[in-house]
């Protein structure tokens, strides 16, 4: 083959910028950390990279949402522990009432102690998270009971949460299951004790009904942070196993990239400077 | 002997053979760097020898050549090589301006990152998690309308940059026409006066070397097919129609489709039929390409639109009222145009949270939409939103991909054949600086031989007869 000038500078030209094209591929993978700069960089890595990105996402707003059940159910929790001691300290009055050797001051004391109690059942009852009612099902606006002997002022619909990727919980309780057995015990209670009259036996048993009502609410709440706190871990797992995928997809392997720039400017320098020594020389030099 | 004046005329003749012959090689040497240029070569041959008179040619031997003649100067240049790279140029066009749109289209689309569609998307079904959490909140209502509006805008803003790509394309596509037109005229021009040179009976080397040079610029925009005529002239044909017969040139005109986008037409009547080459691909590009793109970004936008509205329409605000469409949109142009509903505006009551009225804590609704994140319903109508979202930047990737792996090597492709032909046209300085040397010489040698005839001529005319003077 016939070689002249003018197929040597072009092929160098184009050489170099070959060379110079790998070296700003590089570098830009070094100074923006990344692999992928553009979808064309690896299409298919681009396309898994925009999903995992989303259901990271997804399982972050998860983990949000089960801190958002979380202050519901803790809220409903410390309310039921209260009310269980409040109920408690009722049953104690009631039996000291129905003893018969108590006196009418003694019988007014308790009244006046249940009576306490019962406005302190009705105000757990209506225990507030942030501006919403926890135990009015979904009558979020609305106080559960307006008073001890008020009917039931909520709803018996469920408050979901969506705590995992196609997995919903219902986090409430409603006031009408845990409180409405206790709170209509106690107004009995109150009734009787009014009345100037011993507690009767089916108020008594009625606030053992109230009490063991609310404890069987109380177990399961406490079955529903179970799963929240197991689901948290879930997700909270996944979304660290998703975010370290993301970064092995999209974040350049530094030591590989820069031994890789070294080499490829190199590379470079070599061509630059053997081209700079031929192209200068021809036959017209020596002549 | 022969005349002594023979031998003078036969040094003369190879004096000016060397002249011209250096000539040629300075005219190489000027043009070593001029694109397109082919080395030329005078062509030599010895002049018709002469034969000396005699009766019956027994006295005297043989015939006397009678010097030198420069038949023609003629230019180093293989047609083949010429029809490889015009074939080539028009793939190489073709994917080069597919590689630079498409790479603008990327752009649009800054992924993978946080900062695309996908991630405000993303943030849009989270707004409605947080609502479904706390339904009677109104700033988890308000954040809602603000990642509507966000996710609106996104939508508008990409559909807006593809359609400016769009109609950028459009442009090229009109410059390219142009572009051909202006070729056309050139390589008419040059035509005729090829033709005139030809005519005459010489080669028209510069002037071709022109013309060839033209004629590959063309090629990388419509691939043509060329014949070359007995005349010298080049009949250029695209599509299988001429654009150029001798000095005549049919243009392209551009006539406007429903779109306002340009078509290829000729002049008479009926559409260009080019399927490479740049005005192929700018075409493409626009009518099929970027439409396409367009066409999911709408697709998505509406499939998203319709679906949240589906769900807002079929539950009650936080008055208790009938829900609204969340989303307003304008039909064909549905990421271009999409809105949040006028009658929602910013007021976080009509967002629709609840299925039911008079239940401030039913999130039913707003549930509802939250979980449209991983309906399979979007799309090709069995993905969901992100994945439809990611498929369309999985195509882009693969198209620009593509183009540019395809664009690198046609480029290849040109360059090895465009090597090809400076190996056989091109001009090494190496060899000129010989030929100079060596036609310096001849110059020298005949100049010598004329020197020696004149010492002959002097010898017999002045010293002749002259003994014992």
């Amino acid at each position: 083959m016939r070689i002249t000038q003018g197929m040597l500078t072009s092929r160098t030209l184009r050489n170099l910028q070959t060379n110079y094209a790998g070296l700003a591929k590089v570098q830009e993978q070094i100074t923006s950390g990344r692999k992928i700069n553009r979808p064309s960089d690896d299409p298919a890595l681009a396309r898994s990279a925009v999903r995992i990105r989303d259901s990271i996402n997804a399982l972050e707003q998860h983990t949000r949402n089960i801190d958002a059940a979380d202050r519901v159910t803790s809220a409903a929790e410390t309310a039921l522990a209260s009310a269980g001691n409040m109920l408690a300290r009722v049953k104690e009055l009631a039996l000291q009432a129905a003893n018969g050797s108590i006196s009418i001051d003694g019988r007014n004391a308790i009244l006046a102690e249940v009576a306490e109690l019962g406005n302190g059942l009705v105000s757990l009852a209506n225990t507030r998270n942030g501006d919403d009612y926890v135990f009015s099902g979904q009558q979020t606006r609305t106080p559960a009971y307006a008073s001890l002997l008020a009917a039931y002022a909520g709803d018996a619909n469920p408050i979901n949460a969506r705590i995992a990727p196609g997995v919903t919980v219902q986090v409430n309780i409603t006031g009408d299951a845990a409180f409405g057995p206790a709170l209509a015990a106690v107004g009995q209670l109150v009734a009787d004790l009014t009345a100037g009259n011993p507690p009767q036996g089916a108020t008594i048993q009625a606030l053992d009904d109230g009490f063991d009502a609310m404890l069987a609410q109380r177990t399961r709440l406490g079955a529903i942070v179970n799963r929240l706190s197991a689901t948290r871990e879930f997700v909270e797992t996944s979304a660290f196993t998703a975010t370290k995928l993301l970064s092995d997809l999209e974040d350049a392997d530094m030591a590989e990239v820069i031994s890789l720039a070294a080499s490829r400017q190199a590379t470079y320098q070599a061509a630059l400077n053997v081209n700079a020594k031929i192209l200068s020389r021809s036959l017209v030099d020596e002549l | 002997m022969a005349n002594g004046w023979l031998g003078l005329n036969t040094a003369v003749s190879g004096l000016r053979a060397a002249q011209q012959m250096l000539d040629v090689a300075a005219h190489n040497v000027a043009n070593a760097s001029t694109p397109g240029y082919s080395r030329q070569r005078a062509d030599i041959v010895a002049s018709p020898p002469f034969s000396l008179p005699s009766f019956n040619r027994t006295g005297l031997p043989g015939q006397v050549g009678t010097g030198v003649t420069v038949v023609s100067i003629y230019r180093i240049r293989d047609a083949f090589l010429d029809g490889q790279i015009n074939e080539q140029q028009a793939a190489a066009g073709y994917w080069a301006a597919r590689e630079d749109v498409l790479g603008g289209i990327e752009s649009v689309f800054p992924e993978p990152s946080g900062s695309g569609l996908g991630n405000v998307m993303s943030q849009f079904w989270s707004a409605w998690e947080d609502v479904a959490a706390d339904p009677s909140s109104s700033a988890t209502r308000t954040s809602v309308l603000a990642q509507a509006t966000t996710l609106a805008q996104r939508f508008n803003r990409d559909a807006a940059q593809l359609r400016t790509l769009q109609g950028d394309a459009d442009g090229q596509v009109r410059t390219a026409i142009a572009d051909v037109n202006d070729l056309a005229t050139r390589i008419a021009a040059l035509n005729k006066q090829i033709q005139g040179v030809v005519v005459s009976g010489d080669h028209a080397n510069d002037l071709e070397d022109q013309r060839d040079q033209l004629l590959e610029k063309l090629n990388e925009i419509v691939p043509t097919s060329n014949q070359r005529l007995a005349d010298g002239t080049v009949e250029v044909l695209v599509g299988g129609t001429d654009l150029v017969d001798h000095d005549i040139v049919r243009p392209i005109v551009a006539t406007n489709d429903g779109n306002g986008f340009a078509v290829p037409t000729w002049s008479s009547s009926g559409t260009v039929d080019v399927s490479t080459g740049r005005l192929a691909a700018l075409v493409e590009l626009r009518d099929t390409t970027i439409a396409g793109y367009i066409g999911n970004l709408n697709t998505l936008a509406k499939g998203i639109a319709d679906a949240v509205n589906a769900a807002t329409t079929s539950g009650v605000d936080q008055d208790g009222n009938p829900g609204l469409a969340l989303f307003t949109y304008s039909a064909g142009g549905e990421a271009g145009s999409l809105a949040v509903n006028p009658a929602v505006g910013t007021d976080p009551r009509k967002v629709v949270a609840a299925g039911v009225a008079g239940a401030p804590g039913d999130a039913s609704i707003a549930a509802q939409v939250a979980a449209l994140r991983t309906s399979s319903s979007f799309g090709t109508g069995s993905q969901t939103p992100a994945d439809a979202y990611a498929a369309m930047i999985g195509q882009i990737g693969t198209d620009s991909q593509q183009s540019a792996e395809l664009a690198v090597n046609q480029g290849f492709v040109v360059e090895q054949l465009q090597t090809r032909r400076e190996s056989v046209s091109g001009v090494s300085l190496d060899e000129e600086a010989t030929n100079v040397i060596r036609f310096q010489q001849a110059y020298s040698a005949s100049a010598r031989v004329i020197t020696a005839i004149d010492t002959m001529l002097e010898q017999l005319i002045n010293r002749t007869g002259r003994v014992g003077l």
